[in-house]
């Protein structure tokens, strides 16, 4: 199995900006706020809501609305399921040099 | 005169038998690939998986319509199935266009690294291909003959040859985690293509050299579903 955090590639920049994204969410017990999810995302604010726009609508994450009204952003299904098997998509990348 | 036999079954049950049992293991193997990549093309929408996942659903049409066509030649002989009107265009046309897809998009799986810098989205690519296939096509059809298809697919396999050996240098810095290499196996199916297609045109006539042909395209396919299973299942 492929050490995800030491394999530095290009070709994985994207996949990895993903992982990392969701990651802050899972890290902070599937409960994040959307400023401080840019914040700890470490990349610029433009990047964010490109990945972040394409991670709703891909339904890796889901926005939900507490009683205040206020936006608290969540892991669905699939974006447990993308970060459980992340390692092995990225072994499977490597396999076939995609 | 009876009719010539193979193994004390008659020559055309033979051939017919050997085809479906060919075409299954193929078809099997193909979309178990193409079926098996779907989460993963899903979870990531990563346009290498997208591409080779594509490679096998296309060679899955080209197969599906070649069996059709060896059937209708084992069935009705080809002089019979040269007599209904274009049929014989009709199969030539979809095996055409199915198979320069399928080998289109071999190539663009083995050229990914150059593709992703003109951020080609995949309904681009597909339609590039679409009009490509039927560019080649077309001289396929007036000629009524797969030799201008063979010619324009051994164009594109040259085309994957050439960039396998100016990336051989590179490659070799990479772990080497199997025998055959992805590009040495994407290279190997669309010359087994090639092959088959010599058979269904009877180029290639005699029965053991095309069950040694059916047999290593049948492995190719299979080494490249282990290797997917192994992979997608952690192995």
């Amino acid at each position: 199995m492929i050490d995800i955090s030491t394999k530095p590639n290009k070709r994985r920049d994207r996949l990895e900006i993903i992982y990392s994204i969701l990651k802050v969410v899972q890290k902070h017990h599937n409960k994040i706020k959307p400023t401080p999810l840019l914040r700890y995302s470490n990349i610029s604010s433009q990047s964010f809501q490109g990945y972040y726009k394409e991670l709703l609508e891909k339904s890796l994450l889901v926005e939900e609305l507490d009683r205040k009204g206020r936006k608290h952003i969540s892991l669905s299904e699939k974006g447990f399921k993308f970060l459980e098997k992340y390692s092995i998509i990225l072994d499977f990348i490597e396999e076939f040099e995609l | 005169m009876p009719p010539p036999l193979i193994f004390g079954i008659p020559a055309r049950l033979t051939h017919l038998i050997v085809e479906l049992l060919y075409f299954i293991l193929i078809l099997g193997f193909c979309l178990a690939t193409y079926f098996k990549t779907k989460e993963i093309e899903e979870l990531t929408n990563h346009q290498g998986i997208s591409l080779f996942r594509k490679i096998f659903l296309f060679f899955s049409f080209a197969f599906l319509v070649r069996m059709i066509h060896m059937g209708f030649i084992l069935y009705l002989g080809k002089s019979q199935l040269r007599a209904i009107p274009g049929l014989q265009r009709l199969v030539l046309l979809v095996v055409s266009i199915f198979s320069t897809i399928a080998l289109l998009y071999l190539l663009a799986t083995m050229l990914i690294k150059h593709l992703k810098k003109f951020k080609l989205t995949q309904e681009k690519i597909f339609v590039f291909f679409v009009v490509a296939s039927i560019v080649l096509m077309i001289p396929t059809i007036y000629f009524r003959t797969q030799t201008v298809l063979i010619a324009a697919q051994l164009a594109l396999i040259l085309a994957a040859g050439v960039h396998i050996m100016t990336s051989k240098h590179k490659a070799e810095n990479k772990r080497k985690s199997s025998f055959f290499s992805p590009k040495l196996l994407y290279l190997l199916i669309s010359v087994f293509w090639i092959l088959n297609l010599l058979v269904s045109q009877r180029i290639i006539i005699h029965f053991e050299s095309k069950i040694l042909i059916y047999l290593a395209s049948i492995s190719i396919f299979a080494i490249i579903y282990h290797r997917v299973h192994q992979r997608l299942e952690g192995k």
